[in-house]
């Protein structure tokens, strides 16, 4: 064992000397040396063993070696044991006394110490060393991977006999080569000396090599080498003076080469060992877009400029634009031959009018490059897939109408809730108070949500402004219940930790709840109905849309009439298939547009149009077998058939489709008979205010010289204005949005007075003060509101408690101020009674009694108007302010008359006027909109009192907006544009700041 | 037996039938006289098979055969104008639509119907028809010998074909069946949107065919309407039964206002009226006429009319006749009886107007919804409606209160959808009142029968359960609900056989809901 494991041992040593670099042969000798030593020692003590215990008496000897007598009669045992047959047949012994023999040196052999004896001590060390050597061995193989196992048996069997003759050391000296690239390349011709002999180029160069032998040659060439080590060619050297080669080779793929020497009869005489032969690559050329982006969405018919830039390493040869129209047709174009320039860019048009493509569709548009590669043949380069897509101003208003309808949802799931919280029981208990609160908080952020989504739905161009201004009236509205609910819950949530009975409660509770629940069910229905009304619209544009499709298809099928042949048939039928999914889309698009709608929204007549549609296919597909069989005239008649059905289609649509139900038509003639008389009260409100400013200039002119006198107090009056307005400025970051509006009234009213004071027209000043208290107060009332919000929930008014506290003390400050100014101003004011005749008085009293009677008239339009808003959302809460401003002015015009005072009276009336005609403008929207269709829908209240910034328009339907659509060239200023400014810097600019304005419009036509 | 059908067409032609009795047994064969018709038109034939007027005669009578097919052939051979009664047209549909239907036969009726779930119909028509046969011998004395043919059509399409009325005629009057040219025709229950009472309406044609049998074509239009309706109900019990709230307050108005349709006004067929309101009228009307006669002289005096109009007396003196009144006394007692009779007290409250499953008109849910009067109510079933489909049980079931707090339970679509949240928000007492209370205005709506049967199966009411599936079925057997209600309730009440067929129904209309719903 030993022996094998130095056997082993001496391998695994020589398997790593060679595995580390050793020279192999003294190695493998030293080794299979040392095996053979080991192996042959091993053998020999194998032999020695096997003698010592080849017989039975050779192993009685061993076993009895320590004890001599028990040696001498176990060896005699044994042979007589063995002669026992023979010794019993012959009688030559006593069997008997031999088997007692036996038996008693058995019984003496027994009591033997075998381990002492055969001490296993050795043998057990030689295991321990060949397993740990045979250990050794395992961990070798395994992490070299096989390279172990191959070293081992190089080491065993020695290295594979390599060709005779072939040398790894070169046989030549340094090189020379020179290189003529191919012409495409434009690479100058080069020489490089003195080099190894590898060679890197492009395919096709010719390359010429120079050298010298080591030792005279007869027949000398070059054998060109595949990468596998295949002979790919040869190449004959010229031999000048017996060792001066020189020859030329044309690279066409890597590998390598090697010199072969040889005798002229052929016969190898040495060979170089392999020099590398690469082949350069010639790279793909490359084209990007760099403008416009990836996706654009442009308006139909617009040109795209697309820029381009394209790159080669030896040459480009020519630029295509490649287009996929909607239908998945390619076509190229190409767009120039480059000049074999290396980089190159440029632009160029791309007219949209001339793919047809409609709104929503998209065209795929890439690059195409050719490199200018003579050799293997041109590549080509591509650019990424970019995508110019029509603007859709239907997608775009669907997808506002979504977040609409999400709303709407959200209005829903709310009033469900609500619902099923009625549904438990009494709301007023102290187990249920709380629910209810919840349900507050839950309503108070629901509000924001959709006052959130009006407001985006009003910023969005197309999307429709009736249904942005219904849901903010749905907001305003779902506030004033939710507030009035809270305040009554909470109330009964003090009672309840005041231990107090809720017996009185619970009715306010309920009452509260219920109002909100009515609220919320006539806001979603109308809301519902008004979606409707809008996807009616949607329906009867997509049906026009289908009916215009026609026409291409009309256009077509002239053309094939006018030329016929195989390629213009080819040309029909694929447009016809175009046109075709295009009027799928369109039927699906109207299929499901027209889903999910409520029916009574939609009349039975608009409903069977719609189930029409299939009716289309048919002759659809019999154009296309007459177009297949060539037949034009059945083609023509087929499309006048589909012509009259679309027609027909898009006129039954258009007729019935959204047509309002009864009520909501009988809530528009409703509305209209408010609107006349509202305007019948304007009208008589303005001839009454004309008569009373008639009394009141003949007043004036009579108290023309005590009016000067008081106008010189009018001086000290100056400073509180000045006071007042500054304490709105300061209030005004403290003003939530709501409050905006009176704030903006307010300041606008003491700027006036400010300026009607330093001119010292009394008359003026006094109206501009009292229309400046007005709105001074709803702000201070506003901000009290909101605190009390603000108070119990941090965050919800936008503002928190601190700045709203800091405004109402602001606003606090200015209400007083404005009040004192108004008083001395009415002292300051000669009592224009002094200058009154009686004819004047008697004139005053009529318009006293007139005026009274518009105020009762505008009372009774308030107590409509509340009776109409509650039949739908259509009154934004602001309308009922106006309305009842108005009506307060109407009353303190007939109570400044009734008194004799014709300015103040006056001064009511302007404000009356102003009030109503900002009403009476939402209502003229309103009735505007409402009349297109049958009896009229009656659509939300228009944006007479918009703010700022908010957009304004006409109310017509958005899609008759034109929507501008930014195309590739926006970030450019335009021509008109940068002429005007270049006409503007002709003009005078002030010396002292010419430098400045140089600058500027320099920078701003950049 | 071929030579028995040699000899008998021989033998009449020995009989030496002239050309002008071919005519005569023509216009015998128009009166709906086959029977008496057939030999002479067959003997005809045969002696002069090259006769045109023989062939179309013989084609004429293949049509009033039901041999369709041989029918079509004869006619098409015969010269131009050889057919002024349109049966070519007639016998061409009825020949195409025989393609697709199968053939059940029973004692003393064959039931042709197409393809498919109506098969469903045939037990219980077979059973109605063969229950009114048994009743109108004992009422009429007249019991048809030969089977009569059934066919169950698939739409009104299909009605107008096989008929001389258009398809606009069908719609505006309400007309759903026919007894014309030997058989019954009658659209299946799958053609409207709620079926209707069909089988009320089989055993109404039938009493027209026995009518016909008992006193051939002279009996007036408004006599056979009104025994046809008076004793349409007598398969399942008395005479007369179905005479809704609504006809009577109908007839009592166009009484008092002088409006009621004249007797020759409905001549030639109440399918000719101008609409279902005046059909109805018309019908409320000969029905109580008939009602008058029963009070006056009993059941028998139908039949002894009939036997007199059999004899060929006038129907006027035939009534005067069996009654002992003069007609005009006659007259005026049914003008009085219209006006003055009580309203009965179960029945429809309102206009049952058929609601066909092709009319564009009638394309979307709202169609039943807008039969609520009251706009409130609409506006809060519309929210129902809203509630329901978002899964809000709750929130819906209030809303549809509020819905029928304003109009009640009279509109069933509301009844129904209420009773449906109620029983998903456990409030199953609700929805049994509702139900109970709509189905006192809406008698035939089944969908309101089921939905209460489905109360009664949960509380293992399996009789309750029965009966109002059973009445549902009358109306709308097509809904596979009904069936499989059925088959839960007759299991327990002991009739494994019934029930096992209801399933096997169930299964069948399941399979045919399956393949046509997209």
């Amino acid at each position: 064992m030993l022996g094998l494991a130095v056997a082993l041992a001496v391998l695994l040593l020589g398997t790593g000397l060679l595995a580390a670099g050793v020279r192999p042969a003294p190695i493998r000798w030293l080794a299979l040396a040392g095996m053979l030593a080991a192996l042959g020692e091993a053998g020999r003590r194998l032999w020695l063993a096997r003698r010592g215990s080849g017989s039975d008496q050779a192993v009685a000897r061993l076993v009895a070696a320590a004890d001599p007598a028990l040696r001498s009669a176990l060896v005699s045992a044994v042979e007589l044991d063995l002669a026992r047959p023979r010794l019993a047949s012959s009688g030559e012994a006593s069997v008997e006394l031999l088997d007692a023999h036996l038996d008693r040196t058995a019984l003496a052999a027994g009591a033997i110490d075998l381990a002492a004896v055969l001490p296993a001590g050795r043998a057990r060390r030689s295991a321990w060393v060949l397993g740990g050597v045979a250990l050794c061995w395992s961990l070798t193989l395994a992490a070299s991977h096989g390279a172990g196992w191959r070293h081992a048996v190089r080491l065993m069997a020695g290295d594979p006999v390599t060709a005779p003759g072939t040398s790894l050391d070169p046989i030549t000296g340094d090189l020379e080569l020179s290189f003529r690239f191919p012409a495409h390349t434009r690479l100058m011709p080069r020489v490089l000396s003195g080099t190894g002999g590898e060679i890197r180029a492009p395919r096709g160069t010719e390359v010429s090599l120079r050298t010298r032998s080591d030792r005279p040659v007869e027949v000398a060439e070059l054998t060109l080498l595949k990468p596998d080590g295949a002979v790919a060619g040869r190449v004959a050297l010229t031999v000048g003076g017996a060792r001066e080669l020189s020859g030329t080779l044309l690279v066409d793929q890597s590998g390598s080469y090697r010199f072969r020497f040889a005798t002229a009869r052929g016969k190898t005489v040495a060979e170089g060992p392999p020099i590398p032969l690469v082949v350069e690559p010639d790279a793909f050329p490359t084209v990007r877009i760099s403008a416009p982006a990836a996706e654009l969405e442009v308006a139909p018919g617009a040109t795209v400029r697309v820029e381009w830039a394209a790159e080669d390493d030896y040459g480009l040869a020519g630029l295509t634009l490649l287009l996929r129209g909607p239908g998945g047709s390619e076509s190229r174009r190409p767009l120039r031959a480059l000049t074999g320039l290396r980089r190159d860019q440029g632009g160029f048009d791309l007219p949209l009018a001339a793919e047809s493509l409609g709104e929503g569709e998209r065209l795929l548009y890439w690059l195409e490059v050719e490199d200018n590669d003579a050799v293997s043949g041109p590549k080509k380069g591509f650019s990424a897939t970019q995508a110019i897509k029509i603007y859709s101003e239907a997608e775009h208003r669907r997808a506002a109408m979504e977040k609409a309808r999400a709303a709407w949802e959200q209005l829903m799931a709310h009033l469900g809730d609500r619902l099923e919280l009625q549904d438990g029981g009494p709301v007023a208990t102290p187990e249920r108070l709380p629910l209810g609160a919840a349900l507050d908080v839950k309503a108070r952020a629901l509000q924001l949500s959709v006052t959130a989504t009006a407001a985006g739905l009003k910023r969005d161009q197309v999307a429709p402004r009736q249904v942005a201004q219904a849901l903010a009236n749905v907001a305003a509205s779902l506030r004033t219940a939710e507030q009035r609910a809270t305040a009554v819950r909470q109330s009964a949530i003090r009672a309840v930790a005041a231990r107090q009975p809720l017996t009185a409660m619970a009715g306010q509770v309920a009452w509260a709840d219920g109002l909100l629940v009515a609220g919320l069910e006539r806001d979603v229905l109308y809301l519902e109905q008004l979606f409707d009304k809008t996807r009616a619209g949607e329906l009867v544009r997509l049906a026009r849309e289908l009916s215009a499709r026609k026409r291409e298809l009309q256009a077509v099928l002239e053309r094939l009439r006018d030329t016929p042949g195989d390629a213009a048939r080819q040309e029909a039928l694929a447009q016809l298939k175009r046109l075709r999914s295009r009027m799928q889309e369109l039927q699906a698009r109207m299929a499901e547009t027209a889903r999910g709608f409520n029916d009574q929204h939609l009349n039975a007549e608009a409903m069977a149009e719609l189930g029409r549609q299939r009716e289309l296919d048919s002759p659809l597909d019999a154009i296309e077998k007459a177009i297949q069989r060539g037949d034009m005239a059945a083609a023509m008649k087929s499309l006048d058939q589909l012509s009259a059905q679309l027609d027909k289609l898009a006129d039954g649509l258009e007729r019935t489709a959204g047509m309002p139900d009864a009520k909501q038509r009988a809530l528009m003639r409703e509305m209209l008979a408010f609107k006349d008389q509202l305007e019948q009260v304007e009208r008589q409100q303005r001839e009454t205010a004309a008569q009373t400013e008639q009394v009141k200039n003949q007043v004036r002119q009579r108290l023309a010289p005590k009016l000067e006198q008081a106008r010189q107090g009018a001086a000290a009056l100056e400073q509180l204005a000045r006071e007042a307005r500054q304490a709105l400025d300061e209030a005004q970051p403290g003003v939530p949005p709501r409050g905006g509006p009176d704030l903006d009234a307010a300041r606008e009213a003491l700027a006036d007075l400010q300026r009607a004071l330093a001119l010292r027209d009394l008359d003026a000043a006094g109206e501009q003060a009292e229309r400046a208290q007005g709105p001074t107060q709803r702000l201070g009332t506003t901000l009290e509101e909101d605190a009390a919000l603000a108070q119990r929930f941090p965050g919800a008014t936008g503002k928190d408690l601190g700045q709203l506290k800091a405004a109402q003390a602001q606003v606090k400050e200015a209400a007083p101020r404005i009040a004192r100014i108004r008083d001395r101003l009415a002292k300051l004011t000669p009592d224009p009674r002094q200058a009154m005749t009686p004819r004047d008085r008697q004139e005053l009293s009529e318009l006293a009694g007139k005026q009274q009677g518009l105020e009762q008239q505008a009372g009774e339009l308030l107590q409509r108007l509340s009776q109409l808003a509650e039949k739908a959302p259509i009154f934004p809460p602001q309308a009922q302010g106006l309305l009842g401003e108005s009506r307060g002015h109407m009353g303190s015009a007939a109570g400044e008359l009734r008194g004799r005072n014709p300015q103040r009276g006056h001064g009511e009336q302007e404000a009356a006027l102003e009030s109503l005609g900002k009403f009476k403008q939402g209502l003229e929207q309103m009735a505007k909109q409402g009349a297109g269709h049958g009896g009229g829908f009656p659509f939300p209240f228009g944006e007479s009192g918009s703010s700022p910034g908010e957009r304004e328009g006409d109310g017509s339907d958005p899609s008759q907006q034109k929507v501008e659509i930014p195309g590739a060239e926006a970030h450019r200023l335009p021509e008109e544009f940068r002429r005007d400014l270049l006409e503007a810097m002709k003009q005078g600019v002030p010396e002292r700041y010419r430098g400045e304005v140089q600058r500027y419009y320099e920078e701003l036509v950049k | 037996m071929m030579a028995l059908q040699l000899v008998a067409p021989l033998l009449a032609l020995l009989l030496a039938a002239p050309p002008s009795d071919l005519a005569a047994a023509v216009r015998r064969l128009h009166q709906e006289d086959v029977a008496g018709a057939a030999p002479v038109i067959e003997a005809a034939a045969l002696a002069r098979p090259g006769d045109p007027a023989a062939r179309s005669a013989l084609g004429q009578l293949r049509f009033f055969q039901h041999r369709y097919h041989e029918a079509v052939k004869l006619l098409e051979a015969g010269p131009p104008g050889a057919d002024p009664t349109g049966l070519l047209r007639l016998a061409r549909a009825a020949s195409e639509l025989a393609q697709g239907q199968e053939v059940a036969e029973g004692e003393h009726f064959v039931v042709a119907y197409p393809r498919g779930k109506d098969a469903v119909l045939v037990p219980y028509l077979l059973e109605t028809l063969e229950a009114q046969r048994s009743a109108l011998q004992a009422d009429l004395g007249v019991a048809p010998a030969e089977k009569v043919r059934v066919e169950v059509l698939s739409s009104v399409s299909d009605l107008a074909r096989l008929s001389t009325l258009t398809d606009a005629e069908i719609r505006g009057s309400g007309t759903i069946a026919l007894c014309k040219y030997d058989k019954l025709m009658l659209v299946s229950p799958k053609a409207l949107f709620t079926g209707y009472d069909w089988l009320d309406t089989a055993a109404h044609e039938y009493v027209h065919y026995a009518v016909m049998r008992k006193a051939g074509p002279a009996t007036p239009i408004w006599l056979h309407e009104g025994l046809a309706k008076w004793l349409e109900t007598r398969w399942r019990g008395a005479g007369g039964q179905d005479f809704s709230p609504f006809s009577a307050a109908l007839v009592r108005r166009a009484a008092e206002q002088g409006k009621l349709v004249s007797f020759e006004q409905m001549h030639p067929s109440m399918a000719r009226l101008p609409s279902q309101e005046q059909a109805a009228l018309a019908f409320a009307e000969v029905f109580l006429a008939v009602e008058l006669m029963v009070e006056k002289g009993g059941t028998p005096a139908l039949q002894r009319i009939l036997e007199l109009l059999a004899g060929g007396t006038a129907a006027d003196t035939a009534v005067t006749v069996t009654l002992g009144v003069p007609w005009l006394d006659f007259l005026a007692s049914w003008k009085r009886h219209l006006a003055t009779r009580p309203l009965p007290r179960g029945g429809a409250q309102a206009m049952q107007r058929l609601k066909f499953i092709d009319d564009p008109k009638l394309g979307g849910p709202w169609a039943e919804w807008a039969e609520l009067e009251d706009p409130r109510a609409r506006e809060f079933a519309r929210l129902g409606e809203l509630f329901r489909e978002r899964g809000r049980a709750v929130a819906a079931r209030l809303e549809y209160q509020k819905a029928l707090d304003r109009g009640g339970a009279k509109v069933a679509v509301l009844a129904n959808q209420f009773a449906v949240v109620a029983m998903q928000t456990g409030r199953q007492d609700e929805a049994e009142r509702v139900l109970t209370e709509a189905l006192g205005w809406n008698p035939d709506h089944a969908a309101l029968r089921v939905r209460l049967a489905k109360l009664k199966l949960a509380r293992q009411d399996w009789a309750g359960a029965r009966e109002q599936l059973t009445l549902a079925n009358r109306q709308d057997p097509l809904d596979p609900e009904i069936h499989a209600g059925l088959a839960l309730a007759l299991e327990p009440l002991g009739d494994p056989g019934s029930a096992s067929r209801e399933r096997r129904f169930a299964e069948i209309l399941r399979q045919e809901r399956v393949q046509t719903t997209p």
